[in-house]
């Protein structure tokens, strides 16, 4: 696990949409601060409701709370750089439960873009299939 | 040999983006416009919650899909965050669709790029120009007359004109009023790559290939299939991408390595050269024929210090533009200012105008531009203007203007930070500017460490 550094517990924020890592950075209205360092894990978490979703102010609530590692769903470009420069690493487009992510996090195993999604059960209806794409047809 | 058309295929070349889910609003399937402008390939998405791929902003309010029985629905106007991180405003149609029984299968939405359909309310010929394109000089309103064929036409398009004189806008503007409009319109700029990479950015390389890292991409060609595809700086394109160029634009056709039959490709080309392109054939280091498959159709963008009266209608555009967008209250240039102003011959062109103007409404805290508002370089004695050599800046594309530009920027900014102890918040406030200008500044100019 990596830590901020050997001193300080690492603080990790992830965008909330119920138990979800909500889907939009922008449209967040709750998120996780999670406390871990190397003896004891994953040892603090707070959940926080805020105030109205907005990128700007999401990203000062980052900023105040010193956090060192976002991760997030969809996030604008601009946001992403800015928090970027501002040293924060930032997670993004990924898809599942907000524990797991933390958790594959934490285990090193965790990338943009990652869908933690478990195995979906059967549809309500069986999936109608439109057949694949001939080899001429791939690429775009 | 079958003569039926895989629906896929026949999905793959209607012109608007198109997502089938099933009857639990999980993706089955993403036609190629859809791919494009989302940036999932089906496989990626096949499987997941629509409302999790497309990330509509009404999707946060309850999934529409599902949320109004099973007759057709109305088109809803809302913005989605795309997977390469751009907020795009859309206007999405879904419709049921039906098996043989007359049962629900799943639905069909239909996305609308809304991103060209504002570009087009302000595209078309106006009293001070065409669309974003600013200009009443003699020289600039041969290129307004010239642009409604040029954009009617399908053929490739080669622009040319120094830096800093708008191609990439007229290319641009092009697109937005031609037939394709609805189309994507893609970028590469060929002095930004190198040459393997850019074989890879445009042509796209095969699952597996070394170049690529053994994934498969699509290439920009293939991601503005039905659109149009801006080349900037195509003097700077190797000669071997220049002989796939010329046979893309014979065949209509991309092929990857180890591919026969190729792919065919719906693609308008646009490209634009700084450089003296006659002379670059003469000397070998651009291929003729494609030199004159491009110039079929050819626009030449004027430097600025050539058209006559457009300076003082730039520099009051410039002036309106940025006392709106930083909130101040300008109302005009003090004749000492506007003197300086009409005498610099500009050899950056219109993007240095803009340079200047963004400076010195900056720092103006008044209510008139003064002297003092401007940069150094106008104050200072200058060199007769001309074309430069090859009409090439010095040090590659961000030349002399550029360079002298981003000193007395740098130098500004840094003045700021002194005179706020390194307080950014407000060095912003003393400049005129929001903390994120202040920041996406420093990065630019690699003051992120002050």
């Amino acid at each position: 696990m990596a830590a901020a550094n050997d001193d300080s517990p690492l603080r990790i924020l992830v965008t909330l949409s119920g138990e979800m890592v909500s889907p939009r950075f922008d449209l967040t209205t709750a998120v996780s601060r999670v406390l871990a360092d190397q003896d004891r894990g994953l040892f603090e978490e707070r959940t926080t409701i805020l105030a109205r979703p907005s990128a700007d102010l999401l990203c000062q609530h980052i900023l105040n709370e010193k956090i060192d590692v976002l991760l997030c769903g969809g996030i604008e470009d601009a946001y992403y750089a800015y928090l970027s420069w501002k040293r924060i690493r930032v997670l993004d487009n990924i898809i599942g439960d907000a524990g797991e992510a933390v958790r594959g996090f934490l285990q090193g195993t965790l990338q943009a873009g990652d869908c933690l999604l478990a195995p979906l059960p059967t549809p309500l209806a069986p999936a109608f299939s439109l057949g694949r794409r001939t080899r001429r047809g791939r690429g775009a | 040999m079958s003569d039926t058309i895989p629906i896929p295929d026949l999905l793959d070349a209607v012109a608007t983006p198109l997502l089938f889910c099933d009857r639990s609003c999980r993706v089955v399937f993403l036609n190629r416009r859809a791919e494009s402008l989302i940036g999932l390939h089906t496989e990626q998405a096949a499987g997941l919650p629509c409302a999790l791929v497309l990330r509509h902003r009404i999707c946060a309010e309850g999934c529409p899909a599902l949320s109004s029985g099973e007759g057709p629905r109305r088109a809803v106007e809302t913005d989605m965050l795309t997977w390469t991180r751009q907020r795009i405003p859309v206007r999405v149609t879904i419709n049921p669709v039906f098996g043989p029984e007359g049962d629900t299968l799943g639905f069909c939405e239909t996305l609308e790029d809304l991103r060209s359909l504002q570009g087009r309310e302000a595209t078309g010929p106006q009293a001070q120009g065409f669309g974003p394109l600013l200009g009443r000089s003699p020289a600039m309103e041969r290129v307004f007359e010239a642009l409604p064929l040029v954009a009617q036409s399908d053929a490739p398009v080669l622009i040319t004109g120094e830096s800093g004189t708008g191609k990439d806008m007229l290319a641009e503007v092009i697109h937005q009023a031609s037939p394709r409009a609805n189309g994507p319109f893609v970028k590469v700029h060929c002095a930004a790559l190198p040459p393997a990479l850019l074989d890879i950015a445009l042509f796209g390389s095969a699952l597996g290939s070394a170049g690529a890292g053994g994934e498969e991409r699509p290439g920009k060609i293939r991601l503005a299939n039905q659109g149009t595809l801006f080349i900037g700086e195509i003097g700077d394109m190797p000669l071997p991408l220049q002989a796939k160029l010329v046979a893309l634009l014979d065949e209509g056709l991309i092929r990857l390595p180890g591919e026969i039959r190729g792919t065919m490709a719906d693609v308008r080309l646009i490209a634009a050269s700084y450089r003296d392109m006659e002379t670059m054939v003469r000397e070998g280091h651009f291929r003729e024929d494609l030199f004159f498959r491009l110039g079929a159709l050819r626009l030449a963008l004027p430097p600025l210090r050539e058209r006559q009266g457009d300076l003082r209608l730039l520099m009051d555009h410039f002036l309106r533009f940025f006392s709106q967008r930083l909130e101040k209250e300008i109302q005009g240039f003090s004749q000492a200012a506007l003197g300086l102003l009409l005498r610099y011959p500009y050899p950056g062109n219109v993007r240095e105008l803009r340079h200047i103007l963004e400076y010195a409404v900056s720092l103006c805290q008044g209510e008139e531009i003064l002297p003092d508002h401007l940069p150094s370089t106008l104050t200072e004695p200058v060199d007769a203007p001309g074309p430069p050599q090859d009409q090439r800046p010095a040090s590659g594309e961000e030349g002399r203007d550029t360079k002298s530009w981003e000193e007395a920027e740098r130098t500004m900014i840094l003045q700021a930070l002194r005179n706020a102890r390194g307080n950014r918040g407000r060095a912003a406030l003393a400049l005129g500017w929001g903390r994120t200008t202040l920041w996406r500044k420093m990065k630019t100019l690699g003051l992120q460490s002050f």
